[in-house]
């Protein structure tokens, strides 16, 4: 199934003849399972394109269905409850909350919904990202990349239909960045999690099943690794 | 008292006839529906898409073809799959008798000659070597070939046990040491700390091999390749390097694809199945790779293996 589909896309700023085509039409589809990294210099319209996906953001024209679930139908509070629910996200500045520990920080996605965690998958998924030793330690406390790890490990919790990430390795260290890398990717695959990962960095775009690239608002190129 | 009863004759007259006005109503009501849901199908069997569709109304006929939407892009998605996988097998069916076309001309040919019964023995000796290369050729496609299979049926499991990352590296470098000598290419390994991985040995080797195999294949006589590593907190990253012909820009990405070949290449012997194998190889045991090459100058493929004991870093 598809997990997400962008339907000509659409987002202008001002009015013409001044107008910014951030967004010019932009269709993709991504498949349950595959990690796709969508490529593109500053000013491509990558951002914007990953804050419709999450529903951060409306667009001018065009349609985002995420699961079956068209985003534009959706008032406020339904779209807050389904992003927490079926999207998870990891940005370039973690976004952790630094008054709750590392396990909070990880399950708290579940806990605002009421829910109880899957503790069998949130072990394995403490476990895959190393973190097992750093359960009851503060945000504060950690590295970038480890703080970058709890991120990911927080986007898995709520098993979410997608996740979506921003530049995730944007700001650490080339070493670090190398194992955040290799986590979202391992992630993806063992859990068969829909990832969808913008960048700048054609390197780190090589890890992903899919390359999309996006110049002007529009998608230029499309191609498998595999 | 006759009053009352043609009082109570009447109302249940007008319920009747009130019933009855519903009955047709909503069987007018039915038959509009049920002819707009064929309709609905008929568009989707002419090919006609959902341009149609009433999606947003709240209404049950929009309801049923919102779902007829669905059952339409689910039955096309999966005859687009279909496609794709009988195009994809198609492929390799050609790839593969592509492949084996020549040895066996040649071992066709050879053979026919050394049953020459005029040939002398000095010459028939020859024609055997020959015969030898080739059939060694086909074990190794075919052996290559098996090894695909097995790991994309998930006939295979890795087993991730600590492993030595010296030895490793070490292993891998011996692995090529007979072709690289063949060549006057200087191996040289550089590990700057002991460190214990989480791999499976034999298959981890394989897939090393496939990258070096590649940087003997593809570099000058007397250059040099370099296998060093280097620790991270999860990962220890093993990196070939050599001096070689190095990947196009615009083919850095389909490197990995199944029998990708770039186009220089075609002079040298391959199929197209190591660095392909070595990528299913890695990502079954949670690692990865990461390719970095300027053509003519050289590339360098990166190997990611987690480090024993993830959580202690």
């Amino acid at each position: 199934m598809s997990i997400l589909i962008t339907e000509n896309l659409k987002k202008y700023y001002g009015k013409e003849p001044n107008i910014v085509r951030a967004l010019d039409g932009v269709s993709l589809t991504v498949e349950e399972g595959e990690f796709v990294a969508v490529v593109g210099t500053s000013g491509s319209g990558k951002s914007t394109l990953l804050n419709m996906m999450g529903g951060l953001d409306v667009p001018t024209e065009g349609e985002v269905i995420i699961a079956g679930k068209k985003l534009s139908g959706m008032n406020d509070e339904n779209l807050t409850i389904f992003r927490r629910r079926r999207i998870g996200f990891v940005f370039q500045n973690y976004n952790l909350v630094p008054i709750l520990n590392v396990y909070e920080n990880i399950i708290l996605p579940v806990s605002l919904d009421g829910e109880k965690p899957d503790d069998t998958y949130i072990k394995k998924v403490i476990g895959l990202l190393g973190l097992k030793d750093r359960l009851t330690e503060m945000p504060g406390n950690l590295s970038g990349g480890q703080q970058q790890r709890v991120a990911i490990a927080r986007a898995l919790a709520a098993k979410p239909a997608l996740i979506l990430a921003d530049e995730p390795t944007g700001n650490l260290d080339s070493k670090t960045s190398q194992d955040v890398l290799g986590l979202i990717q391992a992630s993806s695959r063992q859990f068969n999690q829909t990832v969808v990962m913008i960048t700048h960095n054609e390197e780190i775009a090589q890890t992903a099943d899919r390359i999309i690239r996006i110049e002007d608002g529009k998608i230029t190129e499309s191609r498998w690794t595999v | 008292m006759m009053y009352r009863v043609m009082l109570i004759l009447a109302f249940v007259l007008l319920l009747a006839a009130a019933a009855a006005g519903i009955w047709l109503d909503m069987r007018r009501k039915y038959i509009a529906y049920t002819e707009a849901v064929c309709g609905s199908i008929d568009d989707l069997l002419a090919g006609k898409g959902t341009a149609g569709f009433r999606l947003d109304e709240d209404t049950l006929l929009s309801k049923t073809q919102m779902k007829l939407k669905y059952l339409n892009e689910i039955t096309a998605a999966a005859a687009r799959e279909s496609e794709r996988q009988k195009l994809e097998v198609q492929g390799v069916v050609s790839d593969i008798s592509h492949q084996l076309k020549t040895p066996i001309a040649n071992v066709v040919m050879y053979c026919d000659t050394a049953m020459n019964p005029t040939l002398s023995g000095e010459e028939r000796r020859r024609c055997m070597e020959v015969l030898k290369g080739q059939v060694a050729k086909l074990d190794f496609l075919v052996q290559s070939m098996i090894r695909m299979s097995r790991l994309e049926q998930n006939m295979i499991t890795l087993r991730p046990e600590p492993t030595d990352l010296r030895q490793l590296m070490e292993d891998a470098a011996e692995s090529v040491a007979v072709s690289a000598e063949k060549k006057h290419i200087c191996t040289e390994v550089d590990c700057p700390e002991d460190a214990v991985l989480s791999c499976d040995e034999k298959w981890t080797l394989e897939a090393l091999f496939n990258i070096l195999d590649n940087a003997v294949k593809y570099s000058p006589e007397g250059s040099r390749i370099r296998i060093c590593s280097e620790r991270m907190e999860i990962y220890t990253k093993i990196t070939v390097e050599d001096e070689g012909i190095g990947i196009s820009p615009e083919h850095i990405n389909d490197v990995c694809r199944r029998f990708f070949r770039e186009e220089k290449a075609a002079k040298t012997e391959g199929l197209g199945i190591g660095l392909y194998l070595t990528r299913e190889i890695l990502s079954r045991e949670t690692g990865y790779l990461k390719i970095r090459s300027k053509e003519g100058n050289g590339t360098a493929v990166s190997v990611y293996l987690l480090n024993e004991e993830p959580s202690a870093g």
